[in-house]
């Protein structure tokens, strides 16, 4: 029924996990293993795919929150790509896209790391106030 | 066409896969929308894991009775259960133009149910927690 499922790939240095359909409060302590099996093999140049993801929930969006920063202090990164513009939509409505780099293809994400551009420190939009 | 549906369950995350099934039901036999089922199932989720994960912490079976009716041209949804009271429309708004670091993961879930629905109540009566939600059909 409501399956999900994550697969990991190693592509040169990156790792990519491909999730695939409901991720919930249920279901994200599989994504939660996949990062800590990624991050325990010292892996922190991750790509998380959402191409076959049909859902997620703010539980999925914790998990991600749950390891950025570690992965950032080890000169990593989590990038994300292939959205669904409804999978898109609930990253918009917390304001992930100024958090995470978000790319419309896996590959460029992948191209991102080989180049070797880390992920730009955070500066708040200047408002004008 | 069923205009209302209801699902009793228990106080376990696996139930969750039980609701959104449901709500897929729902959405196919009155011709609803994508857009409308997604806030549902959304809503549905992060309302039911709140409930689940801290109004019922321990293992003890208890039940949560939730329902979706359409009236005219709005959808109703009402979510019950009998622990302790709690209202989750007083949790804080995240602050979503807050770096990572200063980012807390919870509070999340209700800003979402806020932002995809039309409407959020909360009531206690007769020893219940009553949420009552309202989604116009009309304007998606």
């Amino acid at each position: 029924m409501n399956d999900f499922k994550v697969g990991i790939r190693h592509m040169d240095t990156v790792t990519v996990f491909d999730l695939k359909g409901y991720l919930d409060a249920h279901t994200a302590p599989d994504l939660e293993q996949a990062f800590l099996s990624a991050i325990d093999g010292r892996k922190y140049n991750l790509v998380v795919n959402f191409r076959d993801l049909a859902y997620i929930s703010s539980a999925g969006l914790g998990v991600l929150m749950q390891f950025i920063e570690d992965v950032r202090k080890n000169e990593g990164d989590i990038k994300l790509s292939n959205m669904s513009p409804r999978v898109f939509n609930v990253f918009d409505l917390l304001g992930f896209p100024m958090l995470y780099e978000i790319y419309a293809e896996e590959r460029d994400a992948l191209e991102k790391f080989r180049n070797n551009v880390t992920h730009p420190p955070y500066q708040k939009p200047d408002t004008g106030e | 066409m069923a205009l209302e549906t209801k699902l009793t369950i228990g106080n376990d995350l696996e139930e969750l896969d039980r609701v959104h099934a449901w709500v897929e039901a729902f959405q196919a036999d009155n011709a609803l929308s994508a857009d409308v089922a997604f806030a549902l199932t959304l809503s549905f989720d992060e309302l039911l894991t709140n409930i689940i994960s801290y109004g019922y912490p321990t293992d003890v079976q208890h039940a949560v009775w939730i329902s979706m009716r359409i009236v005219g041209e709005d959808l109703h949804i009402r979510i019950e259960d009998q622990a302790a009271p709690f209202n989750p429309l007083t949790a804080e708004e995240p602050d979503i133009d807050a770096p990572i670091e200063e980012r807390r993961i919870g509070g999340l879930g209700i800003h979402f149910v806020r932002t995809v629905m039309d409407s959020v109540e909360y009531q206690h009566s007769d020893g219940r927690n009553i949420l009552l939600l309202v989604k116009r059909l009309s304007s998606s």
